[in-house]
């Protein structure tokens, strides 16, 4: 592109728009986009979309108990005879709810220490935070989750904690490195010749320009934090009975095979769609903006 | 310029502190939680007198760092990590039954990653764009975006429950006189009894599988591109002018530099394995090292933890080493710059 080209009137509207076409000429990100939605309205609105919304919680009804899926229950009751797609429904919106608050808890701190650290390379300043980084990246990050989350009570809050506990570490290091990048563009050394502070220049200069990988990879994170999420509250460190989560549902489901299969495939197989639709979308994403970097 | 030992054992030095730091961190994390251990585990109808004996073996009555560097020197000097609560054995012996089992299952997951990944991203790359390639590629979309344990269920459904040619679950004990590496079917292999052998692979195929196969998938996609990325390389249509013949060029110039990122890529797929693999044993009832660190976990039991994560970061660490020596074994690049 040549300097000699009419800018446009409003740059960042058509560089959206620009975006938008880019991804939305994609059918795939398109689909996982939709699919995220969906999914996003289906968990905002479970008290009302739900068939059954009182089988979310203490309700027994052991006549209906371990029913096939029939058109009165779309994907058949547990042994208590709950409602399975109800009970999925809420357990939807506590996937999501936890997947945002990993990365609402980890993310800002990742983000911030990864600047901190790449603004100041090569400072005492970035050694230590870099080598602390390295503990929590020193074990596998369910594990470390784990440890983390049974230290307190069990319940959605901690479980999210143990996991952003392993997961803030690789928003510092990917920030780091786009840092380490975007710090020797002339605008950065303009800022500086220009007598800018630091913390102008760190969050209004480069953190700006670092926000698009940033947040494609929480997009892609987010599946396999719903993952990690949902395998914590298999084994228990997550909500709490009678309150329901789609892990608990497939391992407490798993002693009913193979004659009650609905009770653990199901909730199975939505952890599967949620997933599919943040990696569809974070894929699209990561396509449109790295094209938006060349 | 550093020499290639050198190299390994700067990682090695290094990898020991952060391994130091973390379990310092979180043994004191452990310990100052409220809550007490010793009452958990033995349960409310103990006698105090008998609780506070056991506080003071453990040494629980000290201040935190002095607890810490007991443990650490039993560990450095007798192989002792302590005594676990949960199972009231001595961790090591705890580690020594239940962790060969694990890196069994491990290992043969490695194994059928590295393999099958390879495999299905080169006949992705080499049928690119075809009907094949659209089809795996799908296959792994899907594979990626599985958690195990639901691979788990539907293999348990099909050739557990329905055709039933794979057992449900569980590893048979290793007869004692066959005990000399605690891996069920390599103990049983060296000491000529295939029958063991076969018998602990019956065992092993849908866990490890299970384990697997959201990993094969992920590697099958990075290897794919990697090979694409190389196939449009000049050197690659250079050999192919030449007249060097297809199966040199697949063979030898474009799988050699492709196996890089392969490689590179691999020690997230560890990590993933050894933090899957307690689903997965749980689900099978494996009696390995995940299900019982697991327990340990759950019961809050501080050597117990302690010790669990140690090892963990141990395997990682020496995983990430290997790979690390394999990347510049592959990559002249890394090798002149280690000078190795």
């Amino acid at each position: 592109m040549t300097s000699s080209k009419i800018r446009p009137a409003r740059p960042r509207e058509e560089r959206m728009k620009r975006q938008w076409h880019k991804f939305s000429s994609n059918p795939l990100s398109l689909l996982g986009l939709l699919v995220v939605l969906g999914l996003a309205f289906i968990a905002i609105f479970a008290g009302n979309l739900a068939p059954y919304p009182d089988h979310a919680g203490l309700y027994l009804d052991f006549k209906s108990a371990n029913q096939a899926p029939s058109w009165r229950h779309l994907a058949g009751t547990d042994e208590y005879g709950r409602d399975i797609l109800s009970r999925m429904f809420y357990g939807l919106r506590v996937s999501l709810a936890i997947g945002l608050l990993v990365l609402g808890l980890g993310v800002p701190i990742g983000v911030l220490l990864g600047l901190i650290a790449g603004y100041y390379r090569n400072t005492w300043m970035d050694t230590a935070i870099m080598r602390f980084t390295d503990l929590f990246m020193a074990i596998p990050p369910l594990i470390l989750a784990l440890v983390v989350a049974a230290m307190f009570t069990p319940g959605y809050f901690f479980a999210a904690v143990g996991i952003a506990t392993a997961w803030w570490p690789w928003y510092t290091r990917l920030t780091y490195s786009l840092v380490t990048s975007l710090s020797t563009e002339l605008y950065v050394r303009y800022a500086e010749l220009g007598g800018a502070k630091a913390r102008y220049i760190i969050l209004k200069e480069i953190l700006p320009n670092a926000i698009s990988p940033i947040f494609t990879k929480m997009s892609l994170d987010m599946g396999m934090i719903i993952i990690i999420a949902s395998s914590m509250s298999f084994v228990g460190l997550g909500v709490q009975p009678p309150a329901p989560s789609l892990g608990s549902m497939v391992s407490n489901g798993i002693k009913y095979l193979p004659e009650f299969w609905w009770i653990p495939v199901f909730p199975a197989l939505l952890v599967v769609l949620i997933v599919l639709g943040f990696n569809l979308l974070g894929d699209g994403l990561r396509d449109v903006f790295a094209i938006e970097e060349l | 310029m550093q020499s290639m030992p050198v190299f390994i054992v700067k990682r090695l030095f290094y990898g020991v502190i952060v391994l130091l730091a973390l379990s310092f961190v979180i043994f004191s994390f452990i310990r100052l939680i409220p809550g007490d251990p010793v009452r958990m585990s033995l349960g409310p109808t103990v006698p105090e007198d008998v609780v506070e004996r056991m506080r003071s073996d453990l040494h629980f009555d000290r201040p935190i760092p002095v607890q810490y560097f007991h443990w650490l020197s039993g560990v450095i000097l007798r192989g002792d990590f302590g005594q676990s609560l949960f199972t009231r054995r001595s961790v090591g012996r705890d580690i020594a039954e239940f962790l060969p089992r694990s890196l069994e299952l491990a290992l043969w997951s490695a194994i059928l990653i590295l393999i099958f990944g390879v495999l299905v991203g080169t006949i992705s790359a080499l049928f690119r764009n075809s009907w094949l390639d659209n089809a795996l590629r799908l296959l792994s979309y899907l594979g990626v975006v599985t958690p195990p344990y639901a691979f788990a269920i539907l293999f348990l459904l099909m050739f557990a429950f329905y055709w039933r040619v794979f057992p449900l679950g569980g590893m048979p004990d290793l007869p004692p006189e066959l005990y000399t590496t605690g891996m069920v079917g390599f103990d049983g292999l060296i000491h000529g009894r295939f029958d063991i052998f076969l018998d602990s692979l019956r065992h092993l195929a849908l866990p490890a599988i299970s384990l697997s196969l959201g990993s094969i998938a992920y590697q099958a996609r990075i290897h794919r591109s990697a090979m694409i990325d190389n196939i449009t390389k000049d050197y690659i249509a250079f050999a192919d002018v030449v007249g060097v013949s297809r199966r040199t060029v697949i063979g030898k110039h474009l799988m050699k530099p492709s196996f890089i990122p392969t490689l590179t890529i691999f020690g997230l797929q560890v990590a993933a394995l050894l933090g899957n693999a307690f689903l997965i044993e749980v689900m099978f009832r494996y009696p390995g090292f995940s299900r019982y660190s697991l327990n340990v976990i759950m019961a809050k039991d501080p050597y117990g933890i302690v010790s669990v994560t140690m090892v963990f970061g141990v395997i990682f660490a020496f995983a990430n080493i290997l790979i690390d020596l394999g990347v510049a074994w592959l990559d002249p690049r890394v090798r002149l710059r280690t000078g190795g």
